[in-house]
């Protein structure tokens, strides 16, 4: 069984380096050349000249940004997905994500300059409404598309409420386009911050307790029957989901399709076996949106496309061609 | 080693078994049969913790299963659900989680875990579907897939709720041979049962439901002598023998209807 595990193992290490890769090409290559003379200088310890600037104070926080929300949301979506047992449900098509933008909306028009707070505002609304769904199917008895579709009625309720705080609030730090489209540009540094190291922590425990999500997907029955506390797994894994979507939310806005979208492709490539399947949907999706913001930086620069619509132009058609094969293997 | 007293339990405020008195211990075979709705697959989920217990005790080794501890109790009790999942997940992979609840943290399953997985994927000749995934396997693969995991637990006591599901004529005699099998290691193993030839051919005891209640509990022969089956199940149940003695059962046709 081991041995053969080699080629996926092949496939992680080479999503490590496209991933690493990446990131370097997002440092060096946008708008305004840097060349290797002034990232020697910066390396140096040089006071850093224009071009040092941009580098450090933009293109760094902003590849920092796509790397840390795009680990979240994929690792998000894959944990979702496997608790609900539901490949539809990534973090914004169930309401995840609007959760944790509502609540960064509310507390950016009460509190504007209470950055540290706003991983943990999106934390929490993203814990409540997966929580809601989540109850929401058990109680009922959903089935997999009634799920959905109450987590799509969940996410209009909450970008409604959303546009309530809008338009009710001037004082609100968080512009309502650039929060919806969701984007990478003008990061705050501090909320950066506090996010990635909630995205890390996350991540690490996500990955830490793998054979325990993969029996817990097993079903509630099969995961009892096997020792597992499924009342505190449960309860730990939302937690996990949301702590990891709310996080990139809190300075990412609102980026779609990452959650629902990499752990398909993750899954297509490794299989579902968590100790691969989580690993590459974290490493996917810090590729995919470094890449995404990367095109929509560098393709009509000096403009710039938000990377929220880049995403929105390759995940919808890759979503339209999941249903599609859906429909072929039923 | 389990004993139930009393029993009543269901879902939501709802009971669907009542008074059920039962024992399983000691190698051997005990069926539970009955017609649809009798409550057998509660009997054993309320064994497994699932379903809300109203009244009754069960117990384990003299203890109240609340107070055994999940982990230990899967120790002991593993459990084939009637409803099984085909999950993202390749069938060694699922076996191997049949040991779960030997590790202890951080969870990694260790190479004698490999070991049990291989033995038991052997033993029930699912071996070459290892790295299948769960998805692209029958119903019958899928079935002898979650049996190896129950059977990778090694426990005292194995509770097969319609084990004989999606699996065809050779295999149900496959399963009816490993089911001896597990007896002489010395294993209880209490299985719902639809096929009553199977059930009253391999069973040291019956236990026959109706309306959430067990109505006779016995040896296949007192079973079938004492005409409850008939009762049960509205149907003419007759017996042949072969030569060499062994009993089949058979139900009768429609014009038997009852």
């Amino acid at each position: 069984m081991e041995r053969s595990n080699r080629k996926i193992r092949i496939r992680l290490l080479m999503f490590f380096f496209a991933m690493a890769g990446m990131a370097v090409i997002g440092i060096l290559f946008g708008a305004v050349q840097i060349g290797p003379g002034e990232i020697l200088a910066l390396l140096l310890g040089d006071e850093p000249g224009v071009q040092g600037r941009i580098l450090l104070y933009v293109r760094l926080p902003r590849v920092a940004g796509a790397f840390v929300a795009g680990t979240g949301l994929a690792l998000s979506g894959a944990v979702i997905q496997m608790i609900l047992d539901n490949p539809l449900a990534g973090p914004n098509i169930i309401g995840v994500n609007a959760g944790a933008g509502f609540a960064v909306v509310l507390i950016s028009a009460l509190f504007p300059r209470a950055y540290a707070w706003y991983p943990f505002a999106a934390f929490a609304g993203a814990f409540l409404t997966v929580l809601f769904v989540y109850l929401f199917g058990k109680k009922t008895g959903a089935s997999k598309i009634t799920l959905v579709l109450s987590g799509v009625a969940v996410n209009s309720i909450l970008n409604g409420a959303s546009d309530a705080v809008f338009t009710f609030s001037e004082e609100s730090l968080v512009a309502s386009n650039a929060f919806k489209i969701g984007g990478l540009g003008g990061i705050s540094v501090p909320v950066l911050k506090a996010a990635a190291i909630a995205v890390f922590a996350a991540a690490v425990l996500t990955v830490l307790f793998c054979n325990e999500l993969e029996v817990f997907a097993q079903g509630e029955e099969t995961a009892k029957s096997l020792g597992l506390s499924v009342p505190f797994y449960r309860f730990l894994f939302l937690a996990l989901a949301a702590v990891l979507a709310g996080a990139s939310v809190s300075f990412a806005g609102l980026i779609g399709f990452v959650g629902l979208l990499v752990p398909h492709i993750a899954r297509l490539l490794v299989g579902g076996e968590c100790r691969y399947f989580l690993p590459a949907s974290g490493m996917l999706g810090a590729f995919f949106l470094m890449f995404c913001d990367f095109l929509g930086r560098t393709v009509f620069a000096p403009y710039e496309i938000p990377v929220g619509i880049i995403l929105s132009f390759v995940g919808a058609p890759f979503f339209f061609w999941l249903l599609i094969r859906r429909k072929w293997n039923a | 080693m389990l004993k139930i007293e009393g029993l009543s339990a269901g879902y939501g405020r709802k009971p669907v078994i009542r008074d059920i008195d039962a024992a399983f211990s000691g190698a051997q075979i005990i069926s539970v049969i009955g017609p649809n709705g009798s409550g057998k697959s509660t009997l054993m989920k309320a064994v497994m913790g699932f379903c809300s217990v109203f009244s009754g005790t069960i117990c384990l080794d003299g203890r109240p299963v609340k107070e055994v501890g999940s982990r230990a109790f899967a120790q002991r009790v593993s459990y084939l659900p009637q409803i099984r999942p085909a999950g993202s997940i390749t069938a060694g992979r699922l076996v191997l989680h049949g040991r779960f609840p030997y590790l202890s943290y951080p969870r990694h399953y260790r190479k004698q875990d490999y070991a049990v997985c291989r033995s038991v994927m052997e033993e029930i000749g699912i071996w070459d579907l290892k790295d299948a995934q769960m998805e692209a396997l029958s119903g019958g693969e899928r079935q002898k897939v979650y049996l190896a995991m129950a059977l990778a637990g090694d426990t005292d006591l194995l509770l097969l709720d319609e084990p004989a599901t999606y699996l065809d004529v050779r295999y149900q005699a496959e399963l009816s041979a490993l089911m001896q099998k597990l007896k002489e290691r010395g294993k209880t193993v209490a299985a719902v049962l639809h096929d009553m030839n199977s059930a009253l051919r391999i069973s040291d005891r019956v236990l026959v439901m109706r309306e959430g209640r067990i109505v006779m509990e016995g040896t296949p022969e007192e079973v079938y002598a004492g005409g409850v089956l008939r009762e049960v199940f509205g149907v003419e149940v007759r017996r042949f023998l072969d030569e060499d003695g062994t009993a089949y059962y058979f139900a009768a046709g429609p014009d038997r209807i009852v």
